[in-house]
């Protein structure tokens, strides 16, 4: 798969080999980029506003 | 040990961020106090440092730019093409394709996300382009921090040297705002132009950012 474009075969039907496996805690690391990335924008943004 | 092989990844790039962030707070940190003695200032704190408006600038005016580099890659890759290229789409599929081929609505199968399996509405154009909308949100938000914090860096320079101060309109019309944001984007599109130019001759065995060692040049977009 290219760095960002779609996957030019993702209409294809996936391969029973594949299987749709429960992404669990998966969840945990898309959750914990989300956190850092607004707690960095959320504290410099406000020092930002404050400290002028 | 499942959950570090299957999360190897992002893992991976979260320690490297925060090793990274971590060095870079370490040494701006020194570098400021260096400073500060030059200027027979007191030292401040490595906490102080760490929440400060230079540092929060040096942090966020990277982040902008990388966020602007992925979102701006993700549209344009929509309707742009590069012949030959990993990074693209075949010159036939550009556009933003046929429900049928991104699986929606009646195309939907039954693992499809709860939002592509609606027919229509809000929600599925909302989901439908949330990776775009998000990407841009936190570029827009880092460029406002970077604003901000250099805002108030520059007033402080300004107070320094018993010049006026200006308001934050006053500072994103400055040459000093744009030289310190246009620095970052020049490189970040150079490195996008780069890749999506040397994967069309260029392979790297193993790596889905290339095509196949054995494909050929003008195969477009073929890595699996």
């Amino acid at each position: 798969m290219a760095l960002l474009s779609s996957d030019s075969r993702s209409s294809l039907p996936r391969s029973p080999s594949a299987p749709h496996a429960k992404l669990g805690r998966v969840r945990v690391m898309f959750a914990a980029y989300l956190v850092v990335i607004a707690a960095g924008l959320g504290v410099y943004i406000t020092i930002g506003l404050l400290h002028r | 040990v499942r959950f570090v092989r299957e999360n190897s990844l992002s893992l991976c790039f979260g320690v490297l961020f925060l090793a990274a962030a971590a060095g870079q707070s370490i040494a701006g940190h020194a570098a400021f106090n260096a400073e500060q003695t030059a200027h027979g200032e007191s030292p401040v704190t490595y906490v102080r440092y760490l929440f400060s408006s230079q540092f929060g600038q040096a942090l966020l005016e990277n982040w902008q730019s990388e966020y602007l580099q992925f979102a701006l890659f993700i549209a344009a890759t929509i309707w742009l093409v590069q012949r030959g290229s990993n990074e693209s789409k075949p010159p036939e599929q550009a556009g933003r394709e046929s429900e049928r081929r991104q699986r929606l609505g009646p195309h939907s199968g039954p693992t499809s996300p709860r939002f592509a399996r609606f027919h229509g509405g809000l929600r599925r154009t909302l989901y439908s382009n949330s990776l775009l909308l998000v990407m841009l949100t936190i570029f827009l938000l880092s460029w406002f921090g970077q604003s901000v914090t250099g805002w108030t860096e520059f007033n402080e320079e300004q107070r320094q040297h018993d010049q006026p101060t200006v308001s934050w309109t006053g500072f994103v019309a400055n040459p000093t705002f744009w030289e310190q944001t246009l620095q970052n984007w020049q490189s970040e599109f150079l490195a996008v132009g780069s890749l999506a130019v040397f994967t069309i001759y260029l392979r790297q065995r193993g790596s889905p950012e290339s095509k196949p060692v054995g494909a050929a040049h003008d195969e477009t977009g073929s890595s699996g």
